[in-house]
């Protein structure tokens, strides 16, 4: 089971991630704080979902990271969007806006 | 997506794995340090802080599993290191490794000894261009097939269109081959000039046959045998060209064959059939050939056979005297080679199946005993972040690594039992002699090899994957799980039954060959030496061949040992005509439906010799001359089969065709098994003429191959040699082959059933021996397990026999259970051994209880050496036991 749901959210997670590093560079906390921040709390990314999703977009080329200081002057890792991230945030976003538009006038009708 | 990246992530991931895992360790510790950092200004002491936020990480372990989950390369690096893990964890128990091995690797040798037999014989196409094209074309009537007829043959090749060519073929001619060097018998072939080029073969020198040679008169000539030009002529490159002296005629060698070149039964040289044409002008009573045909393309065989039938009822009304009755029947010459061997061989192959099967329970059981002392390691494992999958991978790695090494080393023992197999056994199996561990059985044992590994790794790795965390650590040492004893008896029942099964096929098989054992052949076999003269003479040499014969019989008459002696034309297990007869009086038959028998021509010492039953009349005496009534006995089939309700002696009968004079029946003879001991020839009558009736000038015709036969009181075969020394004192280049003793044909005659009986009786103990050692292994598991509880029964007052009973009772329950699984499996797939089977139903009641029983006791066996472990257990010891 919750492999499953794991699987549906993954598409969702890479798409949050993508665009709370829109605006430039944020650490792993950072990416989890933005993300609920940008949902209004509706979700709350853990650890153990967030890196494995970190990892994956910059090896899939769409982030890059980079040891930086934080706000509090820790050493941290900053990840921010490539090229290639841009586009795909923009592909991504184009197909969820076709999906919840889809998806929304499906359940409106009777 | 972008390629390079992913490239570059997964060289970082495999090659600098360290630099890699190091950078992700700090990440996580700086975020944690981050987390830690946000709680305290959100005003938590420093120490809940660092605790609140190790809870919301949720482990620094599994994060890192998890991000090392999803990177590249991982199952690479996965699989390098379940290999590392695995191999060292078999190198640490190698008694487990070795019986496991060695358990699989019987299993795997012996799947891949009979698939390689079953890839020469039935798999691998024949080693001729097209072979699917070629056929054989067998005459028949009434649905049996007869001999065809060489002139038959030459007007289906004239008068047809769907073949490209159809060759006749005379097998096993023999030929003397006379000269400067000793003389020597050879094995030759005759052919009709297309044979080769219907095969599509070349001589690899010199020239094949062309329609010139294969013609009376024409200038005789010879093609080698490869085998033949280097044995007798060390393969002399000049030899095309050269004369030989064969059968008194001088020959030109015109080629030789190439070495791989394999027909029929194995022959030194062919010579064209047209040379001997006049032996084979006699429509429908020649001495027969064989028909090789190839089917133009695109032509179906059923269009072929409609066209030859065709042909065939033209001939009819054209030959109706030797054609009546006649159709042609198109074989295909792999279906005419391998037919008969294809249900020996897949019975075989299944046979085989079901013990690479129960090997496989066995290991599986092993390893499920194994894996219940690993759950500790495993539950470690999950806590530091192993995934069940992971864990599944991890054990899988190391039953297909198992089943790789037994891969091997069963390789090795199908190479040796293959070996084995085709020395012990050159006849009755076709192309024995291709066997060999080509590509394709290569291939089979690698996936029988990963096959069987998953298959055995599959019980134990969802067993061992399962355990819950907390529980597993906490046990510690003292850890039983009924859980792997459930599986481990269900194997148990599986192993029983599917041993059973086996066993039950082998037990039929024993059976039958046991019933053939028992059958009478008509003859006694013992001590009954024969062999073959071929006896060379002209036209005019009657007087030589009749004194030739009388000599012969004289002489070896005198040799000490010797009880009687006999000649004949026509031998059991060995050939003889089967002509059509006329009976005087009788209405003549429809054409086709003549009375036809089995004719063997004899001295008058034949049926003494042989020790044939006189039932009434009487047999040939030396008083039976050319000059007096011409006399014939027959058996009591002929007698009952054409003078039902009535005397036969007295009657007369005589062979159809020219020149055939009446012969008056004298005697009734007990029915010899003529072809095999299975019945084959029994609805066949025989008829027996006398040699010495035969008039002198006729005689050279019927000694082209003639047997001697020698009744000895002593063992036959020290009597083969001085036999042989009268012959060639007799006349020095005078042959003899085919030197045999008559129980030694009746054994070959049963070859091929010893060798499927014996195979599948070897497995079926392989499968004995396994089972057996897997009944002994769970009761010894669940003996070990039970410690404690035995040593509180003692104590509590249980006997030695209470115990024993106990546990045996227990093992008991799995065998029973097992043997009725099986019994009800051998009924439903016995029927398919039907074809195999002589004397004996697929459901002998008799089999069944004898084998069901022999079970029980083994099993019995196996489980009492652990009861009586137990029994023996001090109650004191076995209480503090953990």
């Amino acid at each position: 089971m919750k492999e499953k749901k794991n699987d549906l959210l993954q598409g969702t997670l890479d798409l949050l991630v993508l665009k709370s590093l829109a605006l430039g560079p944020l650490h792993g906390l950072g990416v989890s704080d933005r993300i609920k921040q940008i949902t209004q709390g509706a979700f709350q990314v853990k650890p153990g979902s967030l890196f494995p999703a970190l990892h994956r977009l910059e090896e899939a080329g769409w982030l890059k990271s980079s040891w930086g200081e934080s706000e509090n002057n820790r050493r941290a890792k900053y990840y921010r969007l490539t090229k290639a991230g841009q586009r795909q945030l923009q592909i991504e976003t184009d197909n969820w806006q076709r999906i919840s538009v889809a998806i929304s006038s499906a359940l409106e009708a009777i | 997506m972008p390629l390079l990246p992913r490239l570059n992530s997964l060289g970082r991931n495999l090659f600098n794995k360290e630099k890699v895992d190091q950078e992700l360790t700090e990440e996580i510790r700086a975020h944690l340090d981050l987390l830690t950092e946000t709680k305290i200004q959100q005003g938590l002491a420093p120490e809940d802080a660092r605790r609140a936020a190790l809870v919301e990480l949720g482990g620094v372990e599994q994060v890192k599993e998890s991000v090392r989950e999803v990177r590249h390369g991982r199952l690479l690096e996965d699989l390098a290191q379940d290999t590392r893990y695995a191999l060292r964890s078999l190198r640490k128990h190698p008694g487990f490794t070795f019986v496991a091995v060695l358990t699989i690797a019987l299993g795997i040798g012996a799947n891949t000894a009979i698939f390689s037999v079953i890839n020469a014989v039935l798999l691998r196409p024949l080693p001729y261009e097209n072979a699917d094209r070629l056929v054989l074309l067998t005459e028949t009537v009434s649905e049996r097939p007869v001999g065809v007829s060489y002139t038959n043959v030459v007007d289906w090749r004239n008068q047809s269109t769907a073949f490209e060519n159809i060759a006749a073929v005379r097998h096993r001619e023999s030929f003397n081959l006379t000269g400067a060097v000793e003389s020597e018998r050879l094995q030759g072939r005759l052919v009709s000039a297309n044979f080769l080029s219907t095969l599509g073969v070349n001589p690899i020198a010199g020239r094949d046959f062309v329609a010139e040679d294969d013609r009376p008169g024409a200038t005789p000539a010879v093609i080698l045998s490869h085998a033949l030009w280097q044995r007798r002529f060390g393969g002399d490159p000049k030899i095309v060209g050269s004369q030989l002296t064969l059968n008194r005629e001088s020959f030109t060698v015109i080629g030789v064959l190439p070495a791989e070149f394999q027909y029929g039964p194995d022959a030194d040289l062919i010579v064209p059939i047209g040379l001997q044409a006049e032996r084979y002008a006699a429509r429908g009573r020649d001495p027969g050939v064989e028909a090789l045909a190839r089917i133009k393309p695109g032509v179906s065989a059923e269009a072929a056979n409609t066209e030859l039938n065709t042909i065939a009822a033209r001939l009819e009304q054209q030959y109706p005297e030797s054609n009546t009755g006649r159709r042609v029947r198109v074989d295909s010459l792999r279906e005419a080679i391998v037919g008969d061997i294809r249900p020996t061989l897949f019975t075989l192959l299944g046979a085989v199946g079901l013990v690479l099967l129960i090997a496989c329970a066995n290991v599986a059981n092993l390893l499920l005993a194994r894996s219940t002392r690993r759950q500790k390691e495993i539950a470690i494992r999950t806590a530091l972040g192993a995934g069940r999958r992971r864990i599944l991978r991890q054990l899988f790695t190391e039953s297909v690594l198992l089943a790789i090494a037994a891969g091997v080393a069963g390789l090795i023992l199908a190479i040796i039992g293959t070996s084995l197999m085709s020395s012990y056994l050159p006849e009755g199996i076709p192309r024995i002699r291709e066997i060999t561990i080509d590509a394709p059985v290569l291939v089979f044992t690698l996936a029988a090899a990963i096959v069987t590994g998953v298959l055995f790794g599959l019980a134990p790795a969802l067993q061992t994957s399962n355990p819950t965390l907390t529980e597993t650590l906490k046990e510690g040492e003292r850890n039983s799980s009924p859980g792997h004893n459930r599986t481990g008896k269900i194997l148990v029942v599986a192993e029983v039954a599917l041993t059973l099964m086996l066993l039950v096929g082998a037990g039929l098989l024993v059976k039958s060959f046991w019933r053939l054992m028992q059958v009478d052949p008509g003859f006694n076999p013992q001590n009954l030496l024969a062999m073959q003269i071929a006896v060379n003479a002209g036209q005019d040499e009657g007087p030589r061949v009749a004194n030739f014969l009388d000599q012969l019989q004289q002489r070896v008459k005198q040799v000490p040992g010797v009880q009687s002696v006999a000649v004949s034309n026509g031998l059991p297990f060995e050939g003889a005509n089967q002509p059509a007869f006329v009976i005087e009086g009788q209405a003549p038959p429809e054409p086709g439906k003549e009375p036809n028998g089995i004719l063997y021509i004899v001295s008058p010492d034949y049926l003494e010799t042989l020790q044939i039953t006189l039932l009434r009349g009487r047999l040939f005496s030396a008083h039976d001359t050319p000059s007096t009534t011409p006399v014939a006995l027959i058996d009591e089939v002929f007698a009952r089969q054409y003078f039902p309700n009535q005397d036969p002696l007295g009657k007369r009968l005589r062979q159809t065709g020219p020149n055939q004079e009446n012969r008056e029946i004298v005697g009734i003879v007990r029915h010899v098994e003529h072809t095999n001991l299975e019945g084959q020839s029994a609805s066949r009558g025989e008829v027996y003429t006398a040699f010495n009736q035969i008039a002198v000038e006729r005689l050279p015709r019927f000694v082209r191959r003639v047997n001697l036969l020698v009744r000895t009181t002593v063992d036959p075969l020290s009597l083969a040699q001085p036999v042989r020394n009268q012959i060639s004192a007799l006349d020095k280049d005078q042959a003899v082959f085919n030197v045999r003793t008559m129980e030694q044909a009746l054994s070959r005659s049963v070859a091929a059933r010893r060798f499927s009986m014996i195979l599948l009786s070897v497995f079926a103990a392989l499968a004995l021996i396994l089972a057996a050692v897997g009944i002994y292994g769970v009761i010894s598991y669940s003996v070990a397990q039970r410690t404690r509880e035995v040593g509180i029964r003692m104590a509590l007052g249980a006997q030695t026999t209470d115990v024993l009973k106990l546990v045996v009772r227990d093992g008991l329950k799995l065998v029973v259970i097992g043997v009725l699984v099986g019994l009800v499996g051998a009924f439903m797939l016995s029927r398919l051994l039907t074809t195999l089977l002589f004397g004996v139903t697929p459901t002998d009641l008799i089999t069944y209880v004898t084998v069901a029983l022999g079970l029980v006791a083994v099993a019995l066996a196996a489980c009492y050496i652990p009861a009586r472990r137990a029994a023996k257990v001090d109650p004191l010891v076995a209480l503090r036991f953990e």
